[in-house]
């Protein structure tokens, strides 16, 4: 059974629709690329994921249990959405680190919170399980360093392990590389790679294509805010089906 | 929006028409009554010597004024409360019952009699020409002053007197600061009452170095009560009988003010 | 004598330092409250509060202070307030106004991701608010306030003009005595009030100079 099944979202800005008919499915431990074009959609689609936006129309389930339906006021309480989100977790293009806090404090402040309201681990364990995932990042002697004083890429990873401390069922990336000068995209990109290799189940927007094509299981390209083509990445990437595909993968290469 | 502008519009008007109706409606009732019944006379007044100051080291106002104050809060069985005021606001103290009586050697101006009602003058004063004392040779007359660069209190008696003149002046806010103008050589001359002077200038007082020549008018001063008070009948009265008493002279003399009180 | 004139002018500082304290304590809360409501969804509040902030920033304290004291006996024949409380008042709403706008700008200032990452990691709105954004809207607001703090001390030599003694007063009513210099001696006691509240405002900038 797919960990998530997303189906017919809609999404408007006012007039414009900016999702349309968006719909696809992803299984436990696999990783989904989505690319394309500034505009395309993609990146509100993740947002509606993650409930940054609230989709129009449609219905996103996770494990089989429908956790939005645009139909159903009731999957939309501020209270339900809040819960229901922390399925995702999501990586920012401008890592949206909190400069008051330690590596290490960005890492565990949520979930401390979250054991406060809700009893269960202990701070001890809280600060373990983050100094392990700092770690993980190859981050552990960064954990008390605050955000200015740490490069575009260490920032990038404390948020991908700020992100793994809530131990979401899903992974997403926005652009997690764009904002990074290139020379430090590569310690980024090895992370996410490791990631997928321990079968984290992941959705990444991203520009870098022969990343997308090395790392993921399953791409989707999108273009006016519709999924033109999806399937396997060898096939999409090297060898689309689509006009509109191949268009924007030769802008690219040109 | 329109809806806002238009409640907020309605509402200004209710605002100014229960402030007319306000304003129309406060004169009928007895302002005696209301100081009876309040047990408080509030007197309004400035530190001004004579009439109103306090001794070195005390807290308590002394002087004519303030002395007859009290004995007319006595008179009417109420207690008295000096409140020292912002001198160019004492009318809107009085018609906002800040405070129930302006009570400070005010000299009755014309501007002073429409807006509040007065007693009968009880004293006599005068505007007089106030310059550093090396030079007051010089200014010894009425035509000597038109070249001098004058300080004088905002509205008092003495700027009328100036403005008569045709002499330009800086208002300063308190007679005080048009004396301080003066000794600080930021003005050659300022104009304060006659009493002042005899209190404040000369040798052996705060301002050695200052002298006083021209007198430019004589005048009166009263006590001011709000417009159509009944206060001011009441006020009257004991005066009257306060000096048939002997009881204004004895406080006059204990003040050096004997000369200008107005015989009754 | 210097004694004598310095604590009667202490007595007219205690008015005044007591005016500062009273609208700080009530004008930093009231401020937050209107710069909600001027950031409010519903428009007809928003309109109606800026429209108030408008008028209180936009006329001078001294005539806002004479209003709030004769106002209500001039226009209505209403009983006054009390000197003192008539000025905190006028001062309350003023300064209120003024921080609603100090507050508005950092708590605009802070980045739609900071509220963005707090959500995805299922903190409430309170926890964003208390755990995330608060510290950097403080840290960011720390030199208007300052400025603005330092203002209210010299602006409260204004409540003279409804007869609230506060030290300049104290230092004129030497003026009538034939002393002058009291009054500019009060300048002293303002100098010595704001160096501290500038030690004060510099401490705390150091103390958050560790985020950016």
């Amino acid at each position: 059974m797919a960990i998530l099944e997303v189906k017919h979202i809609e999404k408007n800005f006012g007039d414009t629709q900016v999702l349309s008919d968006i719909s696809f499915s992803l299984e436990q431990g696999q990783a989904l690329s989505i690319i394309g074009s500034s505009g395309s959609g993609k990146t509100t689609l993740l947002r509606c994921l993650n409930f940054l936006e609230r989709p129009d129309g449609g219905n996103i389930s996770v494990n089989g249990k429908v956790i939005f339906d645009a139909q159903d006021p009731a999957t939309q309480s501020e209270a339900q959405i809040r819960k229901k989100r922390l399925h995702f977790g999501l990586v920012f293009q401008n890592f949206n680190l909190f400069p008051q806090y330690t590596a290490l404090q960005n890492v565990t402040l949520a979930r401390e919170l979250m054991a406060k309201e809700h009893g269960g681990e202990s701070k001890a364990q809280i600060l373990e399980a983050g100094k392990a995932l700092l770690k993980q990042m190859g981050l552990e002697d960064r954990a008390g360093h605050y955000p200015h004083q740490l490069s575009g890429g260490q920032q990038q990873r404390v948020a991908i392990a700020r992100a793994l401390a809530m131990r979401p069922d899903i992974l997403c990336f926005d652009e997690p590389t764009s904002a990074l000068d290139p020379e430090l995209t590569g310690e980024v990109l090895r992370v996410i790679r490791e990631l997928a290799v321990q079968k984290t189940t992941m959705i990444i927007v991203t520009h870098e294509m022969n990343f997308a094509r090395d790392v993921s299981d399953q791409v989707i390209f999108m273009d006016g805010g519709v999924i033109v083509e999806q399937g396997d990445p060898q096939q999409v990437i090297n060898h689309p089906r689509e006009e509109r595909t191949r268009q924007f993968l030769s802008r690219r290469e040109g | 929006m329109k809806t806002m502008v238009k409640v907020l519009a309605l509402a200004l008007t209710l605002a100014m028409a229960l402030s007319l109706a306000a304003c129309g409606g406060s004169d009928t009732d007895s302002d005696l009554a209301y100081v009876k019944d309040k047990g408080t006379l509030v007197v309004g007044m400035t530190d001004f010597a004579p009439m109103d100051y306090k001794a070195e080291g005390s807290d308590q106002w002394i002087g004519f004024d303030a002395d007859m104050a009290r004995s007319f809060g006595e008179h009417l069985g109420v207690d008295v409360e000096f409140v020292e005021i912002n001198w160019d606001n004492k009318a809107m103290e009085l018609e906002t019952k800040a405070i129930d009586v302006v009570w400070n050697g005010m000299t009755l101006t014309e501007e002073v009699k429409k807006l509040m009602s007065c007693s009968e003058p009880y004293c006599l004063n005068g505007q007089v020409v106030v310059v550093p004392a090396d030079q007051a040779a010089n200014y010894q007359t009425t035509e000597s002053l038109s070249a001098l660069r004058f300080a004088v209190e905002n509205g008092s008696a003495g700027a009328e007197q100036l403005d008569a003149l045709g002499i330009s002046y800086t208002a300063m806010d308190t007679q005080a600061k048009a004396l301080m103008e003066v000794a600080s050589g930021a003005s050659d001359a300022c104009v304060i009452d006659l009493l002042m002077a005899g209190a404040m200038i000369g040798e052996g007082t705060s301002y050695p170095d200052l002298a006083y020549t021209v007198q430019l008018n004589s005048e009166e001063y009263g006590v001011g009560f709000r417009v159509g008070s009944d206060l001011v009948e009441t006020f009257n009265s004991f005066w009257k009988e306060a000096y048939d008493a002997g009881t204004v002279m004895e406080v006059a003399e204990t003040y050096g003010v004997q000369e200008s009180i107005i015989e009754k | 004598m210097l004694l004598d004139v310095t604590l009667s002018l202490l007595e007219g500082f205690g008015t005044t330092v007591e005016l500062f304290a009273l609208t700080l304590l009530l004008a930093l809360p009231l401020g937050l409250i209107i710069c909600f409501g001027s950031m409010s969804r519903f428009a007809p509040l928003r309109w109606i509060i800026k429209t108030v902030v408008w008028i209180v920033r936009g006329s001078p304290l001294l005539l806002q202070v004479l209003i709030i004291f004769y106002g209500p006996g001039l226009m209505f024949g209403l009983p006054l307030l009390p000197r003192f409380t008539a000025a905190l008042l006028a001062f309350v709403i003023n300064y209120a106004c003024y921080f609603s706008e100090i507050y508005r700008g950092g708590i605009q200032s802070v980045s739609r991701g900071q509220y963005e990452a707090g959500q995805v990691l299922g903190m409430t709105k309170s926890q964003i608010f208390f755990k995330v954004t608060l510290l950097q809207v403080i840290k960011r607001i720390i030199p208007p306030m300052g400025n603005e703090w330092i203002t209210l001390v010299k602006d409260t030599a204004l409540v003279r003009v409804i007869s609230v003694y506060e030290i300049i007063w104290m230092g004129e009513s030497y003026i009538k005595k034939g002393l002058i210099w009291p009054l500019f001696y009060t300048m002293v006691f303002y100098l010595l009030f704001n160096g501290l509240l500038t030690v004060f405002f510099g401490w705390l900038e150091k103390k958050l100079d560790y985020f950016k």
